[in-house]
């Protein structure tokens, strides 16, 4: 068989990958990374007259790469701020983008902080925006501070505060008070019928603030804040868009004494909406017993009184919870929760050892009467003042018999929902007394 | 003598990767019908019947050893009507091999890069089409290995990636067929459509086959492989991004991959399961331009390398003219145009030449 020579044979082929290669180089979207200003959180507060204030903070990653390096502290500006107000998102980034001499680009975007008094009013336009958006990612994560603006200009531990937040949201679900909520996920419980958006609840604010802050006041408090926190002339220098500590972002503030402590104190919640709009907070153990209902409480430490009546207060430390939601429509609409929950003990009295199986039961039956106490404390807050179902009972409703459900839904979180009949049935284990049954003292 | 021959395993794994590059990323099932929650149900119902539709073809592939549609139109229907024929099913798929590219080049454009103009990628893949077409089916055949591996290994791995690191999911499959079947008939008619497709290259590949009996076994394992993989990508969509945002996504998958952090593993799932899509998609188009060479090329007895070059000249100018938009992607994969297509084409044109070679051999064992 005659074979053409290798030259002839790979003329083709060369030919071929020289013009892909031509036309697929992506010369058109081609961005250096020190010509872009990458966006690592979004702020959303409410402006005047049905506007928006975006706040974005603009990530500067030779200065985070550089910052450490050789052991030196290099001094630069690791992000910026920046501020504009406009009737949608995507015209407040166009306006800010006058004046950044880089590309702003939100596909790393992945905090997005609604401030209370815009949640209030209702986000659902700016959630059509950040979903509809193809570059920012749906595993972004949605959190409700008293201000939008506020929470980006602290960073705590973290020099940027996009960072701030995420790492908060993974580590604060171990107090067993909060939940991270992703864009996506704020976004199916929108769209699913009978369960309603709960987002973390963060406040950026100094000690004093966080004392007097009570559901009811924030909104004050955000006016004000943005009133202070909102130089937006549009068309100035940079300098003025600017609050006097948001340039450079300094993560400490250093105390007379010479000690570094943090420039804010950071709380933490489950923010409840209704739709698209927020209607309330619930802090401690309101959260606690929001989640204990909810099924994803993760860890937490608990308080019970000891059961042996000495009136000192013993450690409980949650390793796992879950829970089960089933409507009974035998007769009329009922539910039932069946909420499991395995604690070991951290923290007990001295005189006490776990050998005695009677104390074991004992402390079951005083962890359960605590866990009824918060669940149903938050449930009837969320019943009677909330009226919005974010537990999800409609929807369970709504995959049990979807004809009952559509009969229901348009009364459902008015009428139906705060008058639900809903049976707690909770179970308790307590798996084990720490590493020893006691310390034999007393 | 081997050369220029494909096995049936590679046969299998071509008809894998057309179909998988066609619907993952775009995933069809989900945006008709209106019952997306029960799309899973179309998704294994569109197998059953892509499985049925494509059996025609693997049908008449298997009654021809070494032929192809081109020869056994001719053959069972006379001249002109095999032509009519053959040409019918060769421009199906060449209109969907053109159809496809422009989808993806139009889905890179408006999702990832929206300054780079859509003929930028339309005609390199279309260039690469044609180079893969010109190199014949045991190239592809050969190519199929190291491509299906690393599609599965990328699709399995991102899916169970994707399961693995997303949060609780909200939305649930429940209630079932709350709506009734017929949304769901619906539902299964565009997936069942590119079940019919992935078949029709039987009446193509089945003349470079080494071992023609096996056509239809391979044509259905890959469909049944393909038709798992859809069930399970489907029911990952739907709880993940609830049924209404996997209606409303354009790339559902993508917005999967986009909605979960995996930043341990890969940074970017999204963009990973982008590239196994490209491949895949950059494989189908190739096939499917092959197919349609070597059917009008034998039915014209003209080289189908020829064939391939012309289609080629022809398809680069509606390939790449005006691809700025993405509306075109709806219309084009409903099933108000998909189902009359299946019937006309895959149902029609494929089963009366069918029925025909049946009827041939009867009244050729007659004798």
């Amino acid at each position: 068989m005659r074979t053409r020579p290798l030259a002839r044979q790979l003329l083709i082929p060369v030919v071929f990958a020289l013009l892909s290669a031509l036309t697929t180089a992506g010369c058109w979207d081609l961005e250096e990374v020190d010509e872009i200003g990458i966006i690592g959180s979004m702020g959303l507060d409410k402006g005047e007259e049905g506007r928006v204030i975006v706040s974005l903070e603009v990530i500067n990653p030779g200065a985070l790469a550089s910052g450490t390096s050789g052991g030196a502290t290099v001094s630069q500006v690791v992000a910026v701020v920046l501020r504009d107000e406009a009737n949608t998102i995507a015209a407040a980034i166009s306006n800010a983008q006058r004046r950044l001499p880089r590309r702003l680009t939100t596909g790393q975007v992945n905090t997005i902080i609604c401030g209370q008094a815009l949640a209030r009013q209702g986000i659902g336009a700016y959630i059509d925006y950040l979903v509809r958006t193809a570059d920012i990612r749906g595993s972004a994560l949605l959190a409700t501070c008293d201000t939008g603006a506020g929470l980006l200009q602290r960073p705590y531990l973290n020099p940027l505060p996009s960072r701030t937040l995420s790492s908060l949201a993974q580590a604060a679900i171990g107090s067993g008070q909060t939940v991270m909520t992703t864009l996506n996920e704020f976004a199916v419980r929108l769209t699913e019928p009978g369960i309603e958006p709960v987002t973390m609840h963060t406040v950026g604010r100094r000690t004093k603030d966080v004392q007097v802050k009570r559901q009811g006041e924030e909104v004050e408090q955000t006016e004000k804040s943005i009133s202070v926190e909102q130089p937006v002339v549009v068309g100035r220098s940079i300098e003025g868009e600017l609050p006097d500590d948001s340039p450079y972002l300094q993560p400490y503030k250093e105390a007379g004494t010479g000690e570094l402590l943090p420039a804010v104190t950071i709380d933490i919640g489950i923010a409840a909406y209704r739709d698209d709009k927020l209607v309330g907070l619930l802090d401690d153990s309101e959260a606690r017993g929001f989640l204990w209902i909810d099924g994803r409480l993760e860890q937490s430490a608990l308080e019970v009184p000891d059961p042996t009546g000495s009136g000192e207060m013993m450690g409980l430390k949650v390793i796992r919870a879950s829970s089960s939601i089933k409507p009974d429509l035998k007769e009329g609409i009922k539910f039932n929760v069946e909420i499991h929950v395995d604690v070991e003990v951290a923290q007990a009295p001295l005189s006490l050892s776990f050998k005695d199986t009677r104390l074991v039961s004992a402390l079951e039956d005083s962890l359960r009467d605590l866990i009824m106490r918060e669940a149903l404390t938050t449930l009837n807050k969320v019943q009677r003042e909330f009226r919005s179902d974010i537990y999800g009972f409609g929807y369970q409703l709504y995959r049990t018999d979807p004809r009952i459900w559509q009969e229901l839904e348009p009364k459902w979180n008015d009428e139906v929902f705060p008058n639900l009949d809903i049976q707690l049935d909770i179970q308790t284990r307590l798996r084990a007394p720490g590493s020893v049954y006691g310390i034999g003292a007393g | 003598m081997s050369e220029g021959l494909i096995s049936a395993r590679q046969l299998l794994l071509i008809a894998a990767i057309v179909r998988m590059g066609s619907m993952l990323i775009i995933l069809p099932v989900v945006h008709y019908g209106g019952a997306p929650r029960d799309s899973w149900i179309a998704a294994i119902i569109s197998t059953v019947a892509s499985c049925l539709v494509a059996w025609l073809s693997a049908g008449v592939a298997m009654a021809f050893p070494k032929k192809s549609l081109g020869h056994i139109a001719n053959a069972v229907l006379g001249r002109i009507a095999g032509t009519v024929a053959t040409f019918t099913v060769a421009l199906s798929q060449y209109v969907l091999c053109l159809a496809r590219i422009r989808t993806m080049s139009l889905v890179i454009i408006t999702q990832f890069m929206q300054r780079t103009p859509g003929w930028a990628l339309a005609l390199p893949v279309l260039l690469i089409a044609l180079y893969g077409a010109v190199c014949g089916p045991d190239t592809m055949g050969r190519a199929a290995e190291i491509i299906f591996t690393a599609l599965a290994i990328i699709v399995v791995g991102g899916c169970i990636l994707v399961y693995a690191s997303r949060a609780a999911p909200v939305a649930g499959l429940k209630p079932i067929l709350a709506n009734g079947l017929k949304p769901v008939l619906v539902a299964s008619i565009s997936p069942t459509f590119l079940g019919a497709v992935t078949g029709s290259i039987a009446l193509s590949f089945g003349r470079f086959t080494k071992e023609p009996t096996r056509v239809g076994k391979s044509i259905m394992v890959s469909l049944m492989f393909t038709g798992v993989i859809l069930v399970v990508v489907t029911i990952i969509v739907l709880t993940t991004l609830g049924p209404k945002q996997a209606q409303e996504s354009i790339t559902p998958l993508l917005s999967v991959a986009g909605s979960v952090h995996v930043s341990t593993v890969i940074e970017r799932a999204d963009l990973l399961l982008l590239a196994a899509w490209i491949l895949g998609v950059t494989f189908d188009v190739t096939v499917l331009l092959l197919s349609a060479s070597i059917l009008i090329g034998d039915s014209l007895n003209l080289p189908y390398k020829t064939v391939a070059i012309a289609l080629f000249l022809v398809g680069a100018i509606p390939v790449s003219h005006r691809a700025t938009d993405v509306f075109m992607i709806g219309p084009f994969q409903s099933p108000e145009v998909t189902g009359p297509w299946t019937l006309a084409v895959f149902v029609g044109v494929i089963g009366l030449v069918y029925v025909a070679t049946l009827i041939k051999k009867k009244g050729g064992h007659g004798r």
